[in-house]
């Protein structure tokens, strides 16, 4: 049984600019039929990404795990309402973003957030890394950091592009923008990330 | 532009592959002859490689049984929180809405025609229940349509304490109803009314309270970016047997009950139609009164 619902797994590249991705609502269908593993199946396939761009947005680890479980959980609450128009991946990535936003609105999370700016992450020792590894890692958490100085719209089109892996089309719909839109905010995220990291100026 | 150093936004939009003709050919041949300029190339490029390479803790992280265990507990549950207090409404239906039709004018817009210059059809409308990613299309057109990001949902109170939700076509007996919004989007609305209006033209509010004949409440205030917010009451209400049809009324502005209710003009809205208030989100359904 399981092994023929795996078999509707599509491959990470399935869904490409302007077609539709049936096998996210083929697995939405499934797990509101209720059938065993259905939305199991549906988590293993977005978790990486999802946790890549939450991650990215918020810079921290531990909430970005919190924020996708979250945001699982609240499409699973709107599973009877989902209807399959082959766009889960713009439809997912909206809620996933509205979560880190409202994640993003704490307090509490604010103060940590600066407090990232100014520390490396005490999660992700580098000790014993070889040279090559250290400066990739350090480069790494180079452009994370720049990534948290950018603006809320600059940096959700960022995270969408390059850890979510969605097309310029899937960005516009899941934050209801123009696809133009998109290509602007998108130019000048990476101007102004390349400013942070370079001290270039745009 | 030889001579000079390449602006970073060029850099960028060659990087991104969004040059096209003269400017790319340019570029590439200032890249070819610029040690420097192939640098910052280069580092661009490398800059966007880290942000496409996942974090590598991500790959040890499996989500789904933390997942289903809390789905088990009940977190996937749409309407299971709090212990609301059971209010019983009264119906309002129609009172003073001839009077203060001159008013609701005012509040009323034109229903807008779909970006396409085709009407919707009560098909096309009545599949925009609280749905995750409508079929208009991407973009702007998709942007345009304010309903898309807002929903309500209903479920009935049970004897043990539980709410059961409450799905379009379903029928219902007299009973406690539990209300939740969602309100998501880049311009989540502010204000919100739900009612109900039966077949014999009564409209019943569930929010905001109307109580009392010589009061006009007004539309309750609600979080921006909430999912499945419950609001605090159980109502209890007597319908009229027949089709019922809920609203939830998203606004910017607060509008009053009996504003909306001259809207309505006494009549219950027919299955995919736009009440017509303007820059409001709505989300109505059919349920059956028993």
């Amino acid at each position: 049984m399981e092994g023929k619902i795996l078999a509707l797994v599509p491959p990470a590249s399935a869904s490409t600019a302007g077609e539709p991705d049936h096998g996210d609502d083929e697995w939405m269908l499934l797990a509101r039929h209720g059938r065993p593993g259905a939305f199991d199946a549906l988590v293993r396939h977005h978790q990486g990404r999802a946790l890549a761009v939450a991650y990215r947005y918020l810079g921290q680890r531990e909430l970005a795990k919190d924020v996708v479980q979250n945001t699982f959980l609240e499409i699973y609450r709107r599973l009877d309402a989902y209807q399959p128009h082959g766009k889960f991946r713009a439809y997912f990535h909206r809620v996933l973003l509205n979560q880190c936003r409202m994640a993003a609105r704490s307090r509490t999370i604010r103060a940590r957030f600066q407090e990232r700016l100014a520390r490396v992450d005490p999660d992700d020792p580098v000790g014993s890394l070889p040279d090559e590894q250290i400066l990739a890692r350090e480069r790494e958490r180079r452009v994370e950091r720049g990534l948290l100085c950018l603006s809320e719209k600059l940096r959700a089109v960022v995270v969408l592009q390059f850890c979510g892996d969605l097309s310029q089309a899937e960005i516009a719909e899941a934050l209801e923008i123009k696809v133009g839109t998109v290509k602007s905010r998108l130019s000048a995220a990476l101007v102004a990330l390349r400013a942070e990291l370079g001290g270039e100026r745009p | 532009m030889s001579g000079r150093r390449l602006p970073t936004e060029r850099l960028v939009r060659h990087v991104l592959g969004e040059l096209t003709g003269e400017e790319r050919d340019e570029t590439e041949q200032r890249i070819a002859d610029s040690r420097s300029e192939a640098e910052r190339a280069a580092e661009l490029r490398a800059m966007t490689e880290v942000l496409a390479r996942p974090p590598a803790w991500v790959e040890s992280v499996d989500l789904a049984g933390e997942i289903r265990d809390r789905i088990a507990r009940g977190d996937g549950a749409p309407l299971t929180v709090g212990q609301p207090r059971t209010v019983r409404r009264w119906a309002m239906g129609g009172a003073g809405a001839v009077a203060v039709a001159a008013v609701a004018v005012l509040a009323l817009g034109h229903d807008r025609p779909d970006t396409d210059g085709m009407s919707a059809t009560a098909a096309e409308r009545a599949g925009q229940d609280m749905q995750g990613v409508r079929s208009k299309g991407p973009g702007a057109r998709a942007a345009e349509d304010p309903d898309r990001w807002v929903g309500i949902r209903l479920a009935r109170a049970t004897a043990g304490g539980a709410a059961v939700p409450v799905s379009p076509g379903d029928r219902i007996a007299r009973g406690e109803l539990q209300v939740s919004y969602t309100n998501l989007g880049p311009r989540p609305y502010s204000r919100l009314m739900v009612f109900a209006v039966d077949a014999a033209g009564q409209v019943r509010w569930l929010y905001p309270a109307y109580e009392r004949a010589d009061t006009d409440p007004e539309a309750i205030a609600i979080e921006p970016g909430a999912a499945d917010a419950v609001l605090p009451d159980r109502i209890e209400h007597e319908f009229a047997r027949g089709r019922l049809v809920v609203c939830g009324l998203f606004l910017r502005r607060p509008l009053t009950v009996r504003q909306v209710e001259a809207g309505l003009g006494g009549r219950q809205p027919e299955p995919g139609a736009r009440l017509g208030f303007r820059d409001a989100g709505q989300h109505c359904f059919d349920l059956e009164a028993e």
